[in-house]
């Protein structure tokens, strides 16, 4: 796993995509903590900044998991892969863990900002590590969706869009569509849509509470997606289908 | 000892059935061609012999592990280079070796020296340092053979390998695969007949899915019933030649004397005696043999009719 976690790393480095999500995911925070943390709130609170930066991370979050899976079946390298001796579900977790660790970088280039602000205010430590741990957990839970979707499709393009699309409904669900349906007759799919991952469970880890329901959740959202790519890859061994 | 064992592979896509009832064996030491048309299942099997696909119904055993119970184990034997190379064009050729040597079970202590003996064999030793993505055709199948090799698998799946090679890469092709079938079982697949009739003892022909053909790769071409003989005499002579019994035709074409008879008669010995009782001199007699692509086309019934 770890082989194939360090060439996922490599492959981002090795290719625009990874310094194209550090340097989309640093401007775009930059700009939230100046017109936002800054200027529209005046808060020392990295909740603020990350809370903003929530809807442009939705944004360019396909970019880390696009080509994960796409880009093998379209390169064939999945043939060497998943003909070598190593568990698929080490093939997903490695490349997930590597995805994981690009958002752990751009998120902790954002702690400079943290750094400036503390010159100037006082700052909690224990709650905004905990604001920074709910966001990176919501953000890996999202990660996980979007590994999902690499390992159905066959270009990169379609399922980075896919994965948009799908990161775009989230925001939706919980912003316009949740605030609908409560109290509806059709509560039930009130229930499973509020089931989908959003900022609503980041609450506590604001208020540096960590939450273990709320970890747990974002935790086992992720293992399920990882879980039901791995199983998806495995039974693709029925349907794969190539020339010759 | 049997290294590999398909009994009763099936595989069907929605309504076309990509294999049909294949079955057979490979020992130790063996170089066997798998042999068939652009379409007829060879990918297919190799891909289901790996393990990266599997089959509709039918078992695979590699070192006597199941292929579908026991996958790592029965994928740790085997080296496999598909028909397009696997290979990731942002790594040079040493750290993409190297990446597949740590997913393989190569001692740790042996994987820098085993990355740089299937440097030598496959010849890429000038160009460890390259990026894969900007390595020519021929080169990425030697990257791809040389991924194939790490570890020095019992079992060597190698599809269509010499696929983009000019013709003294195929030479080199050629050793490096002769050398590896001195240690490992190899089973290759070619639509270019005549590209590994030297080094395969046995040949497996796929048609539309069936196997056609499991012999050894000698009996796989029959005589051609032709006999080529360069013989400076007189012509009259020749009528001693004609009525043989067997010899259907006697012509001249260059400075050949084109004799056809009857495969079954086995005229050799006999035109042979008739030549050496003329006055002429008898430089050369030839009894011509089907090349590969003639035997293909009479296995799958789509050559001329025999005679």
């Amino acid at each position: 796993m770890k082989t194939l976690f360090l060439r996922e790393l490599h492959g981002y480095f090795a290719t625009p995509v990874g310094y194209v999500f550090l340097a989309m995911y640093t401007l775009l925070s930059g700009i939230v903590f100046v017109f936002v943390n800054i200027g529209q709130e005046m808060s020392a609170s990295m909740n603020v900044m990350l809370s903003a930066m929530h809807l442009p991370f939705l944004l360019i979050a396909p970019l880390l998991t696009m080509r994960l899976f796409a880009e093998e079946r379209r390169m064939r390298t999945d043939q060497l892969l998943f003909t070598l001796p190593v568990r698929t579900g080490a093939i997903v977790f490695g490349k997930f863990l590597a995805a994981c660790v690009m958002l752990l970088i751009a998120m902790l280039l954002t702690g400079l900002y943290t750094l400036v602000i503390s010159r100037f205010a006082q700052i909690s430590v224990l709650e905004t590590l905990c604001t920074y741990l709910g966001y990176y957990l919501l953000g890996t839970s999202l990660l996980s969706v979007g590994l999902l979707i690499s390992s159905l499709c066959f270009n990169q393009m379609t399922a980075g869009v896919l994965t948009l699309g799908i990161n775009v409904f989230l925001y939706l669900n919980e912003h316009y569509i949740q605030p609908q349906l409560t109290n509806r007759p059709w509560n039930v799919l009130g229930g499973l849509l509020s089931a989908l991952p959003g900022q609503d469970r980041l609450g506590d880890f604001a208020n540096g509470i960590l939450s273990l329901s709320d970890l747990v959740y974002y935790l086992v959202f992720s293992f399920l997606m990882l879980f039901l790519t791995t199983r998806l890859l495995e039974a693709r061994k029925h349907q794969r289908r190539r020339a010759g | 000892m049997c290294l590999l064992k398909a009994e009763r592979i099936c595989k069907r896509y929605l309504k076309r059935d990509a294999l049909r009832e294949v079955s057979f064996t490979a020992s130790p030491g063996e170089i066997i061609a798998l042999l068939g048309r652009n379409g007829a299942g060879k990918s297919t099997l190799m891909n289901i012999l790996t393990g990266y696909l599997a089959p509709t119904s039918g078992q695979v055993r590699i070192c006597g592990h199941d292929m579908t119970e026991d996958s790592l184990k029965a994928r740790a034997c085997i080296g496999y280079l598909p028909e397009q190379p696997p290979l990731y064009p942002d790594m040079t050729v040493k750290e993409y070796l190297r990446f597949c040597a740590d997913l393989k079970p190569i001692p740790e202590s042996k994987k820098k020296s085993e990355t740089e003996r299937v440097i030598a064999a496959a010849g890429l030793g000038n160009w460890a340092n390259r990026l894969s993505g900007s390595l020519s055709k021929g080169y990425r199948q030697r990257l791809g053979l040389a991924q194939a090799l790490l570890g020095s698998p019992p079992l060597l799946i190698l599809d269509e390998p010499g696929s983009g090679m000019d013709p003294l890469q195929m030479v080199q092709m050629r050793d490096v695969i002769r050398q590896a079938g001195e240690t490992s079982t190899v089973l290759l697949s070619s639509h270019m007949l005549s590209e590994f009739t030297g080094i395969c003892s046995r040949a497996l022909v796929l048609e539309e899915g069936q196997a056609v053909y499991d012999g050894p790769l000698s009996a796989l071409l029959r005589k051609k019933g032709e006999l080529r003989v360069r013989y400076q005499g007189e012509d009259a002579s020749m009528e001693a030649v004609s009525s043989l019994p067997g010899i259907l035709s006697v012509s001249r074409q260059g400075d050949e004397i084109v004799i056809r008879y009857r495969p079954e008669a086995d005229c050799g010995p006999a035109v042979y005696e008739a030549f050496k009782k003329m006055k002429g001199a008898l430089a050369e007699m030839r009894d011509e043999k089907e090349t590969l692509e003639d035997a293909f086309l009479r296995l799958t019934g789509k050559g001329a009719p025999e005679s």
